[in-house]
């Protein structure tokens, strides 16, 4: 299904700039798509924020702690060691345990996969996270720490650490798949995956046109279903100029005589679509399924 | 079609199951794999080690320049024998709590980030690994200079190696893992770069992230174990006993190859 969905859209938009191949061990073709920058980071600031609040947590819990004089060195001795836990687990337990996506990756749609199509190994996982120590908090440490340019030749120092660091954070803006470093040891990849929404039936069920089986016969199942992405785009200027386009394809295809004013045109496709997808259906019922108008129709078989 | 993917070739293995393989066969595999990078990354700190003991031994003020405050704890060129003797290597036992949760923790969490950092710097050619690498033996090779001048070089042996073994062992792993990902990098041969990488850097990180689980036994013999023991012949015991321990751990598990990976 999704496989066909696909279709319709590089059909319909064209070759996304994002997509990618990748083959299964079965050897099997999927598209992709790579996550761009923005939904990564965004993805990456959730994560953030929900660690943050639990670390927030902790450190709450040992200031209450601390007010109520419970053997303070204790409490603070514990209470870091669930924070180093908690900032170097995070990640590795949310995406082995939720099928490459943490909490933030899973609210913006995103997922890690295995950029050669092969299984995603519990290894891959712990390698792209232990990377991120060097990418975003050795980073964080270095900007805090960075002394007054007043300082002298120190200051210069640690700004080129900073700089040499900062490069190693900003990978994924130099290469096609948006790959950070922990990626790249680990041969992983993160692409997004939107979720479709289902939508409402768009078969009428009366309607002012009737067609010919002849008429009908002309067309398949991938010819309705781009049919239909077409009927379901927002109205605007454009979409209104491709469907009386795919109207006047659609007369001369199946040599529908007479003219169909252009305020007609989205009723006119609408009442085709509901004649074809019956008649496909129907057709289908009988075992003669047609992919799509390349295939001989069942009549003439 | 994706979804199915997603099902059938994502992670099949929660965090606990994933952690028992590891420890079973993943980690002791990663470490004989790398043999090669075991050698160069101790060679680099023993070279920092034998810098320390001459710089600290033709002038004590090198000793302030190469040990930060934090790790000196008030030692340094300024110190008698008698304090070190007393204060470091056999102060007294400060009771479990402190020694084995606070002190353990803290070094843990610290050396835990150098180790961290060791094999991650390793994406940038490897050279700030083996910086890192050279300084933390720089760190070792001051202090054995500075006990050795106070004649304190036997029990000082005594006091790092309880611990330092599994210590030192750990700072090697981890700069081995750096060290795979830099030579993946560098000389790819027959594959692309990135693919190269690809292919390795799973057991580069299996290297790091075993090393970090040494650096916790380290940091509780440390903090705890080291002071309990007091004296030197059963510290250096203490010391060869746990490296036959890890040699033994890396040398199990050999014959359990399977075919394809685990999923």
């Amino acid at each position: 299904m999704a496989q066909r969905l696909d279709r319709i859209n590089t059909f319909l938009e064209g070759a996304s700039r994002n997509r990618r191949e990748i083959i299964s061990p079965e050897g099997i073709v999927l598209e992709v798509d790579v996550a761009n920058h923005g939904e990564r980071l965004i993805a990456f600031i959730i994560d953030f924020f929900f660690w943050m609040l639990a670390t927030g947590l902790l450190y709450l819990m040992l200031a209450l702690l601390m007010v109520e004089r419970v053997s303070g060195a204790v409490a603070t001795t514990i209470v870091l060691f669930i924070a180093f836990l908690l900032r170097n687990l995070y990640f590795i337990h949310f995406e082995l345990a939720s099928q490459g996506s943490t909490p933030g990756k899973r609210i913006t749609h995103l997922r890690v996969i295995d950029r050669g199509g092969g299984p995603l190994l519990p290894g891959a996982i712990v390698a792209r996270n232990l990377t991120r120590e060097v990418e975003i908090f050795l980073p964080l440490g270095l900007f805090f720490s960075q002394p007054a340019v007043s300082s002298g030749a120190y200051f210069w120092y640690s700004a080129a650490c900073l700089g040499w660091v900062l490069l190693i954070a900003a990978l994924p803006f130099f290469n096609r798949d948006h790959l950070r470093a922990g990626d790249l040891i680990a041969g992983t990849m993160v692409i997004s995956v939107p979720r479709r929404q289902l939508l409402a039936e768009l078969v009428a069920t009366e309607t002012a046109y009737a067609f010919s089986r002849s008429q009908l016969d002309v067309y398949g199942a991938f010819e309705l279903q781009v049919l239909e992405e077409l009927l379901r785009r927002p109205l605007s200027l454009e979409t209104s100029q491709v469907q009386q386009q795919v109207c006047r394809k659609i007369c001369s295809k199946i040599g529908w005589a007479e003219p169909v004013p252009a305020e007609k045109t989205a009723e006119f496709l609408q009442a085709f679509y509901t004649a074809e997808r019956a008649h496909l259906e129907r057709e289908q019922l009988f075992g003669r399924f047609r992919a799509d108008k390349s295939e001989l129709p069942a009549a003439r078989r | 079609m994706l979804r199915a993917f997603f099902v059938v070739y994502g992670p099949r293995v929660g965090i606990m199951e994933a952690l028992g393989q590891f420890l079973r066969t993943g980690f002791p595999q990663a470490v004989r794999g790398a043999a090669w990078h075991l050698a160069l990354a101790a060679a680099t700190i023993a070279a920092g080690v034998v810098v320390g003991i001459v710089l600290v031994e033709s002038n004590e003020i090198w000793f302030s320049a190469l040990v930060p405050d934090g790790l000196a704890g008030g030692r340094g060129p300024a110190s008698t024998a008698a304090d070190l003797r007393d204060k470091e290597i056999f102060a007294p036992w400060p009771g479990f709590i402190a020694s084995f949760v606070v002190t353990a923790n803290a070094l843990f969490r610290h050396n835990a980030t150098i180790g961290i950092m060791i094999f991650g710097l390793g994406i940038a050619g490897g050279v700030p690994t083996l910086l890192l690498l050279g300084y933390q033996g720089l760190v070792i090779g001051a202090f054995l200079a500075l006990h050795y001048e106070r004649g304190l070089l036997l029990d000082f042996i005594g006091w790092i190696s309880i611990h330092g073994v599994t210590e030192i062992g750990s700072l090697v792993v981890c700069g081995a893992g750096g060290l795979v990902v830099a030579e993946k990098i560098l000389f790819p041969g027959r594959y692309a770069r990135l693919a190269n990488l690809a292919r390795h850097g799973t057991a580069a990180a299996a290297l790091a992230g075993g090393a970090v689980l040494m650096l916790f036994v380290a940091g509780i013999i440390e903090g705890g174990l080291r002071q309990l023991v007091g004296n030197t012949p059963v510290r250096l015991a203490v010391g060869i006993l746990t490296g036959a321990f890890w040699m033994a751990y890396f040398l199990s598990n050999r014959e359990s190859r399977r075919h394809g990976p685990a999923t």
